[in-house]
């Protein structure tokens, strides 16, 4: 009496055996048929980065009228550096900055009678050269080298003087002073001999 | 005993945290194990009149969004993910415009006994120097996001100034340039002799075509 009760029990355990198994093979075959669709599809999942740059109207801050007879340039690069250890990180940030210096003479300071002709002579008292502008950094072409952590504005700018202040150590030497003015005179004699003056004499002030 | 050493723990590690081996956030220069190096690319003799300079100011934005891209059966799906990431950027661009006499000769000249004549070289532009300003920077940075580097923000600062460069002939940097040439040199030149009637100073050129004035714009190049 048991072993007939007991017959029908096991055919629709089979049943439902082969039929859990026919589905979990049906399941594998279409994760292994979407994998493989996956595999073959580039990039099936990507991040992408979509960067917008936008840009006001540019605006004309000032107009100024010079007067500046530039006769040496000096174009040269500084490598700038900040650095500040702590204990759970050092902070670095490394800038390489480019500009140029140039000398001259600005004519705004000369007197008004700064030329004088005697004869075919021409007579000049020129103020003493001078750096022609304390904004010689092309900010804009600086290079960051290396940077680990974040920086601040004060440091930035703080960084910035600092390879100001290089490049004015640098090269505004004797040297080049000296040669700005050597070419100032070599310049002012082919200038005024245009015109005819066939001598230049140039008094520097002070 | 446990909630003891929790509370003192963490104020302890917060502590820590906040110092710096320097002292303070004042940032320190490494003089000895990186010394600074400097290479003068270039020394040039000239002889350049600038007569007219003009500050140009410009901002930057930039709007960094991430996109989550899913390809499934052939169907590309987009979507957007959160955490913004804004910059704002000003910038200001420093033009020169000048003279340049080193070829100046007899040629540009023409003298009578009674007038003067000198025909200046056309006048040139030219970047001098940029500066971004810091205090001004803005950048809005979500929670998931990094903050802009400094080498992002060098890059969108030259694009800036590429920018400001290819409008500054629309600007009357080079009339004002003549203008103020002229205005440099005429007493000097009335001081040789001439009187303000008999001298004239004169460019090239009166009007130039567009490609014409490209060429006088100058470009410092790497």
């Amino acid at each position: 009496m048991n072993e007939v009760k007991k017959q029908p029990t096991n055919r629709i355990g089979r049943i439902i055996a082969v039929v859990l198994a026919c589905g979990f093979a049906a399941v594998c075959i279409s994760v292994a048929f979407f994998l493989r669709g996956c595999s073959r599809a580039k990039d099936a999942v990507s991040v992408t980065s979509s960067k917008t740059v936008e840009m006001s109207a540019s605006e004309v801050r000032s107009i100024r009228e010079t007067g500046e007879w530039e006769f040496l340039s000096v174009t040269t690069e500084e490598l700038a550096e900040l650095h500040e250890g702590r204990i759970l990180g050092d902070r670095d940030l490394v800038c390489i900055y480019r500009g140029t210096l140039r000398l001259g003479v600005d004519l705004r300071r000369a007197g008004e009678d700064w030329f004088t002709a005697k004869g075919d002579s021409a007579i000049l008292r020129l103020p003493a050269i001078s750096l022609l502008s304390h904004d010689f950094i092309d900010e804009a072409r600086t290079t960051t080298f290396y940077e680990k952590g974040t920086w601040d504005a004060a440091a930035k700018k703080q960084l910035y003087e600092k390879a100001r202040k290089q490049m004015l150590a640098r090269c505004m030497t004797p040297q080049n002073i000296e040669a700005a003015r050597q070419n100032a005179e070599n310049q002012m004699s082919r200038f005024f001999a245009s015109f005819g003056f066939q001598g230049v004499r140039i008094e520097w002030e002070k | 005993m446990i909630t003891f050493f929790s509370r003192l723990l963490l104020p302890s590690v917060l502590l820590l945290a906040s110092c710096s081996k320097g002292g303070g956030t004042e940032a320190q220069t490494v003089a000895d194990s990186l010394s600074t190096s400097q290479m003068v690319h270039e020394i040039a003799r000239c002889s350049r009149l600038y007569t007219t300079e003009y500050k140009i100011h410009k901002i930057m934005t930039i709007d960094d969004e991430k996109r989550l891209n899913v390809n499934i059966l052939s169907q590309n799906i987009q979507t957007k993910l959160p955490g913004e990431r804004k910059l704002a950027l000003p910038i200001e661009v420093t033009f020169k415009a000048y003279v340049d006499f080193n070829e100046f000769s007899e040629a540009h000249v023409r003298r009578t006994d009674s007038s003067l004549t000198v025909i200046l070289p056309d006048p040139h532009v030219m970047v001098v120097s940029s500066a971004i300003d810091h205090d001004g920077v803005r950048q809005y940075v979500g929670l998931t996001r990094q903050a802009f580097t400094d080498a992002e923000m060098k890059d969108l600062a030259r694009r800036g100034e590429a920018e400001i460069l290819k409008e500054v002939g629309s600007t009357q940097i080079l009339t004002s340039a003549r203008e103020s040439a002229v205005r440099t040199l005429m007493p000097l030149l009335q001081r040789m002799g001439y009187g303000e009637k008999r001298v004239t100073v004169t460019f090239r050129k009166e009007a130039f075509t567009p490609a014409e004035w490209q060429k006088m714009i100058t470009v410092t190049k790497d």
